[in-house]
């Protein structure tokens, strides 16, 4: 396969985006199984799960950074980064960004009972004062997966761009354990192994840090 | 006194004895300081009076070195933007940092001030993307329609305040419209005017968030 070429987001290709940061996250369980009894059919719970991640990518752009990994002109990954300046992603920015649909379907209380436990996971990275960048998304297209396409996201584009600003720590959180294996692959040291609870769901949560 | 004196009172509410009110807010901050820090006290509230914001109460954020002001408890109401006097919305959002205030609050004076000339600026933007949308969506799933009604002057006539986000450099003022037959639809859309303190120009943004 021909080398990843990441690019500054550019909204003219967000459909293309958003159908590889949707169809990733699916069977996430922070963003799938929160939710999942809460739909009589899988075609409706695939139809809301489509709307949050929407929501949720439009409303993260507003102030982190993406990028797109792209390799023979198709979007084959997507890597959005919160710098040490930017200002935290807030209700304001999941309001203005389809979050009342969600509301809508599934109700306000389970709604700010997700967003409660969404900044629950980030509960241990924000206790890190030192300056950090924190990778918020990693996603790689379905079929482009297991091919070292997110490795290679960090190893030959985060890094690279981290030291070049002159940062010298990256955090990540994940609450899917098979991810765990691959950030310590990556060169993340595990700081705390959690269980988070939401909507009568449990979830784990690990969160990482990597010092350049 | 800065412009920022003049507008709040700190000290000497903090000393008096707690009202029902302030009862009421310590709870909710006690809340939201469990939501954000995990019961680390970061966060207090300061009582904002100001004829453009209405009268309630900022969040002040003291976890970092910048201090910062994020966000209402309630109260904060407005009643004049865009020539809108039965409105009334939450501010949503006040994201600034503390040794920001002053421009930030004298810079929403003079946008408040010229609210009228802001809104005229924008209306035929909002409507060409709202049309726009609705034209691209007419034949799809969802079978999207624009009411009859809707029309330029119907706009003018009917868009309102959902929410205001003010920012170190700009507001972010979302407008509401009730143009689809179906309500729901209106969900589909945002529209939000962003209006930068130093040019105080407007810039209309739409986005399709369904």
């Amino acid at each position: 396969m021909n080398k990843v070429e990441y690019k500054k987001y550019d909204s003219s290709y967000e459909e293309e985006v958003l159908k590889v940061f949707v169809e990733s996250f699916v069977n996430y369980p922070l963003f799938w199984g929160v939710f999942e009894d809460r739909f009589k059919s899988d075609e409706k719970l695939r139809s809301f799960h489509e709307r949050l991640m929407k929501g949720i990518f439009k409303a993260t752009i507003r102030k982190d950074d993406c990028y797109t990994g792209f390799v023979d002109g198709k979007v084959v990954s997507v890597v959005i980064i919160e710098k040490p300046s930017d200002k935290s992603v807030g209700f304001w920015d999941y309001a203005v960004s389809g979050m009342v649909g969600i509301i809508a379907r599934v109700g306000i209380k389970d709604t700010l009972e997700f967003m409660d436990m969404s900044d629950k996971t980030e509960i241990v990275v924000k206790k890190i004062t030192n300056p950090r960048w924190h990778l918020y998304f990693l996603s790689v297209a379905p079929k482009y997966q297991n091919q070292g396409i997110g490795s290679s996201a960090i190893q030959d584009f985060l890094i690279p761009m981290v030291k070049e600003n002159g940062g010298d720590l990256i955090t990540v959180t994940t609450n899917a354990k098979k991810n765990v294996e691959f950030y310590a692959k990556n060169g993340f040291s595990l700081v705390k192994e959690e269980t988070l609870e939401c909507n009568g769901k449990t979830v784990g949560n690990w969160t990482f840090r990597m010092d350049l | 006194m800065s412009f920022f004196s003049k507008l709040f009172n700190t000290e000497k509410e903090e000393n008096n004895a707690l009202t029902k009110e302030q009862k009421q807010i310590e709870k909710k901050l006690k809340n939201l300081n469990h939501m954000k820090y995990g019961d680390k006290k970061t966060l207090s509230a300061v009582r904002i009076e100001n004829p453009y914001f209405g009268n309630g109460f900022l969040v002040k954020d003291t976890s970092s070195k910048d201090v910062c002001y994020i966000d209402k408890l309630g109260g904060l109401n407005n009643h004049s933007f865009g020539d809108k006097p039965d409105a009334s919305y939450n501010l949503y959002e006040f994201n600034v940092r503390e040794d920001n205030i002053d421009y930030v609050l004298a810079s929403m004076e003079s946008i408040y001030k010229k609210s009228d000339p802001i809104m005229e600026e924008c209306y035929d933007e909002i409507y060409k993307q709202i049309t726009t949308f609705f034209e691209d969506n007419s034949g799809s799933d969802w079978d999207i329609r624009l009411k009859n009604e809707f029309s330029l002057e119907y706009l003018k006539e009917n868009w309102y305040v959902e929410g205001l986000s003010i920012n170190d450099d700009c507001i972010e003022i979302s407008i509401g419209i009730k143009a689809a037959e179906n309500p729901e639809h209106d969900s589909f859309y945002n529209v939000s005017i962003f209006v930068d303190y130093s040019t105080q120009e407007p810039d209309v943004s739409f986005n399709v968030v369904w």
